[in-house]
């Protein structure tokens, strides 16, 4: 038996605005082994980002405990949860949100300078990482001048290169046509084979069955869970 | 038109839409632009606003130079004026006028002012007739007929409020009624520019009002006088070289005819001076080299400005690429976005410029102010906008769009129309194409200009601060000062002598006084008389080249005659010998002595003793060394009973004090007794035996007053004040710290543009990359990182500003050389200082923005996707 990475007990957000309390999370119970590919589906509104927010430790739960990696995280101080984002946690955006005045290899490179990783194996795991998505050959270029399916590709890497305990992806899909974003679902599919955990926000049910197992959210809750018997590969 | 009428209805709603960019940019081009009215407005008075008289190429100064000693120069008799205005061939009309320091009485007290005693013909000649009243009459001019008329000038009206009455009323000049006859126009201020005497009076009245510095013995009616200077309106036709043949020629004929009095002498002429009145030729070089450096300094200032309000407008101009890009998608051509753009830089121009006319004119005033106390001269400024200023101003704020908002709405106007459509609203869509060059050129070169004009300031600043700590030598903490002259009550030279012994026997016997004496002029006072001196028995030819004093090389010294208790008023004790004695101090009769100071005994005698030697005025043309001394003020050479190779005998050798801010060293000076020396204008020097409280000298200076009155009501009191008073008074003092003010004034325009530059570019930076920086933290940037990151960029982006800046700080200092005072081009302290106070306020403007992108929350940002 795998393992437990992401534990949460009882995880509730709510949001105050206008002393108008909106409830995004309601005691959300939820447990991902390593090595798993979870996809969290929902209607757009339903707490879904709130949560993967939750889980990159962007943001707090109002109540309830997270623990990551055998770690309870859920009050650390600011720099203690950027330090767990930097080594446990890469992130890809909706948006790729690459930043416009670096390089391929500089974006990817980023996490492991804030890690304060010697350049020489910062150089072998950036180099590991755009081969891993087929990127290295346009490491000199900037994000501007690659497609939106390479810049996701780019971002993938970027994830990828820290070796984190957990990939966790925001709509991967959703700035993408569907050819480029068959490829990045392959790709994640691909890195979930060689054993990376993954944990994807998305709406579309299309690209949640790429997952193990799904988890439906409504309204702040968990409403279902769905084990893919036979994951599209 | 009306296409334009909207652009400027449009601008101003934009403007209007973000009061605080506008307020910031209003702000920034008042400054830039308000110094270059300013200096444009200074400058333009001074050096190109035509002389107050009519047709004034026309009008020449008459020099008489020696030939032998061509660099030598003297004044003319009225003799001689006669004669050249009658025999000469080349003028239409010429006029002699001469300078007089004179006692203006009012309501029983007597003010110090200038006037200038003319020729009948002065104002025909200049062709500037009175406002009111008449010009003087040629019977008027006869010499000795003193018929008491004065012609006063606007200004002197003002200060009577504009009495209705003016012409037939009586004026007061040196204790005698004079009736006015006329009022000049409101700008006339004769033939000098800015600077104008207060009366004149005709030259029949000369010997009446003859002061100390005019050589007293010298009649109007004398040849051998040099009271006079001479202009002359050519005739048509004529010109400075085509008068120059006749002039010479006539010169001869005088020195035919007279030849003891005009041995030597030939004639020139040159353009009349705009500033001064001068025996010899002046090109006023100077003051047009000051004027184009202060006004490079504030095109400087300009520039800072423009390229602050550039970088605001192309920041500012990225959150708006997506409404230009819908400009140009609906058709709208780059030339009329790049006008509308203009347009908005011109509203902003003019709103600064507004703004900047009434800075500009608030500050001329207050340095024409500051300038006037100082000085017994009326100065005429045109206060409020003249249409050439107007016209300056709105010139610099065309220059000022061009230069700020071109490049920009150029740049902005050059828009990918497709994707600044996509882009998000305030995302920076600019890829940086060069990645060497710092992030904001612009503010780098902001940063580099600041920091030369910083430099500047920071010399001028050093020298300020030279001048003020300036060790005089003299003990005068505990002491007063009173400046009298009896001459200006109209009281006749026997009865000043009286009033003098008597009033200096009352001051001594105060409560409190521990020494009082007097004395013809003090130290670091408006004039100063020097005298050559020599060693006695020595006629050196005046073309032998003598290299020391024992082959009769003379020393220009400072001279001063003085009461017996001189140097214990002002604790000075002496080196060698003795003070002078009481009887010494009364006589100006048989043998003749004198005190020097250490560093003219050193030059006198280098390898001994000075004293007990004899020493002598050198003749005018004894070969002399040069001076050290110089500057502004007025230097004359003083009137003694001793003549030149009049043996004197060293009694005493005191140490060395400065008597001048601009003495490159201190040194040289001779003290003959009162009575040698005597003058009208005089000095009394008390020196209290318990230093006093400021509520104290008041007491005493009142009771100072109340003694001298009580010799004579009305012996005139042109001052009463402390000696540290009269220091901050000082005319060259006061030069260095306009110097230093004006300089830091730019200084600290340039440096506050420079650090308001860095603080907008960085803080805009900060807003535009929010998302990147949200990024960089969900990626695992701790603030401390986020915080680095920002001030690494910024401290690039001023190490490149400051490593220019530093290469242009010594550029600006070898160009400032000249004028700074006791500070070295390259002063180390003024080298440092500025850098350190810039990079620090421009640390702190990147700091503020750093500081607030460590707040950025990750969430937030990416939440503008």
């Amino acid at each position: 038996m795998p393992e437990s990475l992401i534990k949460l007990e009882g995880v509730t957000k709510v949001f105050l605005t206008d002393e108008i309390e909106t409830h995004a999370l309601s005691g959300i119970n939820l447990d991902i082994k390593k090595g798993e590919y979870v996809s969290i589906a929902g209607p757009s509104g339903c707490g879904k980002s709130t949560l993967l927010s939750i889980l990159g430790l962007l943001d707090s739960p109002t109540d309830g405990a997270y623990v990551l990696n055998g770690r309870p995280v859920q009050g650390l101080s600011l720099p203690e949860r950027a330090r767990i984002r930097n080594r446990e946690i890469g992130f890809i955006f909706q948006s790729f949100n690459l930043i416009g005045d670096l390089t391929v290899y500089e974006n990817v490179e980023l996490p492991l300078t804030y890690r304060g990783m010697p350049a020489a194996e910062r150089k072998a795991a950036v180099t590991g990482a755009l081969e891993k998505v087929g990127m290295a050959h346009r490491a000199k270029h900037l994000p501007s001048q690659l497609s939106g399916g390479q810049q996701q590709r780019v971002a993938v890497a970027r994830a990828l290169a820290g070796s984190p305990a957990v990939l966790l992806a925001d709509e991967p899909t959703g700035n993408l046509d569907s050819k480029n974003g068959d490829s990045v679902m392959l790709l994640l599919r691909e890195l979930h084979k060689n054993g990376a955990t993954i944990v994807m926000v998305t709406h579309d049910a299309r690209f949640a069955r790429h997952a193990d197992r799904t988890i439906h959210i409504f309204d702040g809750r968990v409403v279902q869970e769905q084990v893919e018997s036979d994951p599209t590969r | 038109m009306s296409s334009f009428l909207q652009d400027l209805r449009y601008s101003w709603r934009i403007l209007a839409k973000s009061p605080g960019f506008t307020t910031v940019a209003v702000i920034v081009l008042a400054l830039g632009i308000g110094a270059n009215t300013a200096i444009f407005s200074l400058v333009d008075t001074l050096l190109f606003q035509p002389p107050r008289y009519a047709e004034p190429a026309e009008v020449v100064q008459v020099f008489s130079q020696d030939r032998k000693n061509p660099k030598s120069h003297r004044g003319f008799s009225y003799p001689t004026y006669q004669d050249i205005k009658t025999r000469n061939s080349v003028f239409s009309d010429t006029l002699a006028y001469n300078l007089a320091m004179l006692g203006i009485g009012e309501k029983g007290d007597t003010r110090r002012a200038f006037a200038a005693t003319v020729s009948s013909n002065y104002f025909s000649v200049l062709g500037v007739a009175p406002a009111q009243g008449r010009a003087f009459l040629p019977e008027e001019e006869t010499p000795g007929v003193n018929t008491a008329v004065a012609i006063v000038s606007h200004n002197y009206w003002r200060k009577q409020r504009f009495a209705p009455g003016i012409i037939g009323s009586s004026i007061t000049l040196n204790g005698r009624p004079y009736t006015i006859v006329g009022v000049m126009p409101e700008r006339f201020t004769g033939t000098m520019q800015v600077f104008s005497v207060e009366v004149w009076v005709p030259l029949g009245v000369y010997d009446q009002l003859a002061n100390d510095y005019d050589g007293i013995n010298q009649p109007l009616t004398s040849r051998t006088g040099t009271q006079l200077l001479i202009l002359g309106r050519l005739k048509p036709g004529m010109s400075v070289t085509s008068a120059a043949p006749a002039l010479a020629t006539l010169a001869s004929q005088l020195e035919q005819a007279w030849p003891a009095e005009q041995k030597d002498q030939t004639f020139t002429v040159a353009p009349v001076s705009r500033f001064s009145t001068s025996t010899s030729p002046s090109d006023d070089s100077d003051i047009g080299t000051l004027g184009a450096l202060l006004l490079g300094m504030a095109a400087v200032v300009l520039l800072v400005a423009c390229l602050n309000l550039a970088n605001l407008l192309l920041a500012r101009g990225t959150a708006r690429r997506k409404e230009i890009a819908v400009r140009l998608a609906l058709g709208g051509s780059r030339s009329r976005i790049v006008r509308q753009l203009l347009v908005e830089g011109l509203v902003l121009s003019v709103a600064g410029g507004a703004a900047g006319l009434l800075l500009a004119v608030w500050a001329s005033d207050l340095l024409v102010a500051s300038l006037g106390n100082l000085m017994p001269l009326d100065i005429v400024w045109s206060t409020g906008p003249s249409p050439a200023l107007l016209a300056a101003t709105f010139g610099f704020c065309v220059l000022g769009t061009l230069v700020f908002a071109l490049g920009p709405a150029l740049k902005l106007s050059r828009a990918d129309v497709v994707t600044d459509l996509k882009s998000h609203a305030g995302e920076d869509t600019f890829v940086r194409r060069w990645r060497f060059v710092p992030r904001h050129p612009l503010v780098v070169v902001q940063v580099s200009l600041s920091l030369a004009l910083l430099t500047a300031a920071a010399l001028f600043i050093r020298g300020a601060n030279q001048a003020a700590a300036i060790d005089t030598g003299l003990h005068t903490e505990r002491s007063l000062l009173v400046e009298l002259d009896a001459s200006l009550g109209g009281y006749a030279p026997v009865r000043v002598r009286e009033l003098y012994r008597a009033v200096g026997e009352r001051l001594a016997a105060l409560p409190g006084v521990e020494a009082s004496s007097v004395a013809a002029t003090v130290p670091f006072g408006m004039v100063s008389l020097g005298r050559p001196i020599q060693r006695a028995g020595l006629t050196a030819s005046p073309d032998a080249k003598p290299a020391t004093a024992a082959e009769g090389l003379a020393f220009p010294a400072h001279w001063n005659s003085i009461g017996a208790d001189y140097f214990r008023a002002f604790g000075i004790s002496l080196r060698q010998g003795r003070a002078f004695t009481a009887a010494e101090i009364e006589r100006n009769s048989g043998p003749a002595v004198a005190i020097i100071d250490e560093a003219l005994a050193r030059k006198l005698w280098p390898e001994g003793n000075a004293l007990g030697q004899q020493i002598q005025i050198a003749g005018n043309n004894a070969p002399r060394a040069k001076s050290e001394g110089g500057g502004a003020g007025i230097f004359e050479e003083a009137a003694s009973d001793l003549k030149p190779g009049d043996a004197i005998e060293v009694i005493g050798i005191v140490p060395t004090t400065r008597h001048e801010i601009f003495e490159k060293s201190a040194g040289g000076a001779i003290y003959v007794p009162f009575a040698r020396g005597f003058q009208n204008n005089v000095f009394y020097h008390l020196t209290f035996k318990t230093a006093a409280a400021d509520a104290d000298l008041t007491r005493r200076a009142d009771e100072v007053r109340q003694a001298i009155r009580s010799v004579d009501p009305m012996l005139p009191i042109l001052s009463l004040k402390t000696f540290d008073q009269h220091l901050e008074g000082n005319l060259q003092l006061w030069l260095v710290r306009a110097g230093a003010a004006l300089f830091s004034v730019f200084g600290g325009l340039a440096l506050t543009l420079a650090v308001v530059g860095v603080y907008g570019v960085k803080a805009y930076a900060v807003a535009r990359r929010t998302r990147e920086i949200g990024i960089r933290m969900a990626l695992g940037a701790e603030p401390g990182s986020v915080l680095r990151m920002i001030l690494r960029e910024g401290a690039v982006m001023l190490g490149v500003g400051v490593a220019i800046g530093f290469v242009l700080a010594v550029v600006t200092g070898r160009i400032v050389s000249s004028l700074l005072y006791q500070v070295g081009a390259l002063d180390p302290i003024a080298f440092t200082i500025a850098p350190v106070v810039l990079g620090l306020a421009a640390f702190v403007a990147c700091w503020l923005p750093a500081r607030r992108a460590t707040r950025v929350s990750p969430l937030t940002a990416l939440r503008t996707e």
